[in-house]
């Protein structure tokens, strides 16, 4: 053992000399992995991994589509690429332009005053909305500081039929008129996004966590019909050029659940091409706009005189000699009608009845009438905008206003309102809340606010109106028997009331023997020549009705071929051949 | 001391190998579940593929079944009318 103890020192500072460099190895190693604060230590290398592997990935979501009653699409979102450049790495490369320029069909100037515009800014839109396969052609071109963003466009398959309920969004998507607008959080999609680890392949290995989640934005079903709405829009838009009026709306109401089925305004508007909007076909007329309504008021004026209790539908007014003094003012029927019965003044639209019957009772008592029926209210379509018109109340009330309010005057109320005070003669004196969308449960329970006896006796009256001897005789419907009522007004004019402008409307309850809709048509400023509700509204009234009740699968009353099926017995001849 | 019997040295190799399966079934089924994430990622890329898809088709659908088209069609090219009141055959059921 003696030649080891001899050179035992030089082992043992070999030994030394290995563990010291081991200890080091293993100090390096330790503050590499464990020490947080080293230079380039885990948290530089953990940095760098995830930099390799952890991905943030979009989730995406979509706006709610818009449809009718029925499932008809009314508003669709789609997704479309949008390309964007960062003008710091663009301008650099110059040499990229001219393909740039041509691929997005600008001039290379275009795009170079645009870039040194934005010069500043690290984030510039080139094109919006382009379909995907034009935009992966511009990213292919491979330039530098070019990429695309995923957007989403709304389409409306049903283009200026329903233009003015459903409205439309802005470029972001973003709810900007009618029901767009109106439930914009309800419909709109939030995106999310998630964080992932990817191999080097680009799949994904493992889902890290979820940074926000996204929620899709929910369908809205419309109460609207799209065929009855395409119907009347089809019927108002040719009646509004025939007459050449400036304006017009059609409402048309369940009057069993309260449901809008059609609404449509002239002019109206194309939503896919918002370029050539003009503000004013933007209005949905039917419910921003009021208007005084005229002659349409005097069956809910009879119905306030029959409550009452001063008036029956039998009671007689001496209307001759065909003019009333009122204050100053002298109110004129077109001819001197001599006695007539309370069916008979509405038939003939007096103005001389209507204003003696009036003159007769408590001077509250048709405002009240009015405002029951929703009139000076808001109707609860929860619709931007919509108007809740005027219906002023007098502490001492003159007769010239007690007159007016009779016949319509000296209040204003939207076409929807209109309808839906209609709807309460049609429902037996129910009232129930318009509603724009669909009703999900059936039947709709009903507020009784009038007698039914006294709406069937005004039903009865509006029935004459529609006869060979009332003013809305052209609201005829062939196959149904239908009640209803004109109107024609003046429109108010700076200083009173302008002689040659007018509003000619028509409102009616279809089939009057069991109602199932509210038509009401309002035509703004038709021509001189054909002004009068009676010969401008109630043709629109019959087509879109007729053809609003077919569709509706309502059997026509007045079919002359009639069959009538029973089940086969047993001692019946079986003449032809059967299917 | 006395000779150690085989009874631990058996134990301890089946613990030892125990430890590797079982370190191998987690390499394996971690293998899984990445190829089993990658498929579902890929499952919800073509279910959005599929829902752009439908509203395209949808919009196609409500383009050429619009209500304008669909009765311009059927008055020129197919010469269709709605029906006359007198052509009307109203077939009643029996109570």
């Amino acid at each position: 053992m003696q030649h080891l103890t001899l050179k035992s020192w030089r082992l043992y500072s070999v030994v030394l000399a290995m563990l010291v460099l081991a200890a080091l190895l293993i100090w390096r190693i330790a503050s590499l992995q464990v020490l947080p604060d080293t230079d380039r230590g885990y948290q530089f290398l953990q940095g760098q991994g995830d930099a390799r592997t952890i991905r943030t990935e979009p989730i995406s979501a979509y706006r709610g589509v818009i449809t009718d009653r029925n499932g008809e699409p009314l508003a669709v979102s789609t997704p479309v690429e949008s390309i964007w450049a960062n003008p710091q790495i663009l301008l650099q490369n110059p040499k990229d332009w001219g393909r740039l320029a041509q691929a997005l069909g600008w001039k290379k100037a275009e795009l170079e005053s645009r870039l040194t515009r934005y010069s500043g800014k690290e984030f510039v839109y080139l094109e919006r909305h382009l379909p995907p396969q034009e935009a992966a052609a511009i990213i292919g071109l491979g330039v530098d500081g070019v990429y695309t963003q995923r957007e989403y466009r709304r389409y409306y398959p049903a283009g200026e039929v329903a233009a003015h309920i459903v409205g439309m969004t802005d470029i972001d998507d973003r709810g900007q008129e009618g029901m767009e607008l109106a439930y914009d959080a309800w419909l709109a999609g939030e995106s999310g996004a998630k964080q992932v680890l990817k191999d080097l392949r680009g799949r994904t290995v493992k889902e890290l966590g979820l940074i926000q989640s996204a929620r899709s934005g929910r369908p809205l079903a419309l109460s609207i019909d799209l065929r009855l709405q395409y119907l009347a829009h089809r019927e108002l838009k040719k009646a509004v050029q025939e007459f050449g009026a400036k304006a017009g709306s059609v409402v048309v109401l369940d009057v069993r659940t309260g449901e809008v089925l059609a609404m449509v305004n002239q002019p109206s508007y194309n939503p896919n091409d918002r370029t050539s909007i003009h503000p004013a076909s933007l209005r949905n007329r039917a419910l921003t706009d009021v208007f005084e309504p005229g002659s349409t008021m005097k069956p809910l004026a009879v119905l306030a005189a029959l409550e009452s209790g001063k008036f029956h539908p039998y009671s007689v007014i001496d209307t001759t000699p065909g003019y009333v003094q009122v204050g100053r003012k002298t109110l004129l029927d077109p001819v001197n009608y001599g006695e007539l019965d309370l069916t008979r003044i509405i038939a003939k639209s007096s103005q001389v009845g209507m204003t003696k019957m009036a003159l007769a009772m408590e001077p509250n008592l048709i405002r009240d009438m009015y405002y029951r029926l929703g009139l000076g209210q808001g109707t609860g379509t929860g619709f931007p905008g919509e108007a809740v018109g005027v219906l002023p109340s007098y502490t001492k009330w003159k007769p010239i206003q007690r007159a007016t309010y009779a016949f319509g005057y000296g209040l204003n109320l939207t076409v929807l309102q209109l309808a839906h005070a209609y709807a309460v003669l049609a429902s037996d004196g129910e009232q129930r809340p318009v509603s724009l969308l669909r009703n999900e449960e059936e039947p709709v329970a009903g507020q009784k606010i009038v007698d039914s006896e006294y709406t069937s006796a005004v039903m009865k009256m509006l029935r004459k109106v529609v006869s060979m001897q009332g003013t809305g005789s052209r609201a005829k419907v062939e196959a149904y028997p239908v009640a209803g009522k004109t109107g024609t007004a003046h429109k108010a004019d700076a200083g009173g009331y302008a002689d040659n402008r007018y509003i000619g409307s028509f409102v009616g309850v279809a089939p009057a023997d069991h109602p199932d809709i509210v038509v009401a048509v309002m035509i703004d400023e038709p021509n001189d020549s054909k002004y009068h509700g009676g010969q401008v509204a109630a043709p629109v009234f019959s087509s879109v009705t007729e053809g609003a009740l077919r569709l509706l699968q309502e059997p026509p009353r007045s079919a002359p071929n009639r069959l009538t099926v029973r089940k086969r017995e047993p001692g019946d001849q079986v003449v032809g051949v059967t299917l | 001391m006395n000779k150690p019997g085989r009874g631990p040295l058996v134990l301890v190799v089946a613990l030892w190998s125990a430890c590797v399966v079982s370190a191998l079934a987690v390499v394996s089924v971690t293998q899984q579940v990445r190829r089993n994430i990658d498929e579902l990622e890929s499952l919800r890329r073509e279910s959005a593929e599929l829902q752009v898809q439908w509203g395209q088709y949808l919009l196609e659908q409500s383009t050429w079944a619009s209500y304008s088209r669909v009765e311009a069609k059927a008055r020129r090219e197919l010469n269709m009318h709605v029906p006359q009141v007198e052509q009307i055959i109203l077939i009643d059921k029996e109570p």
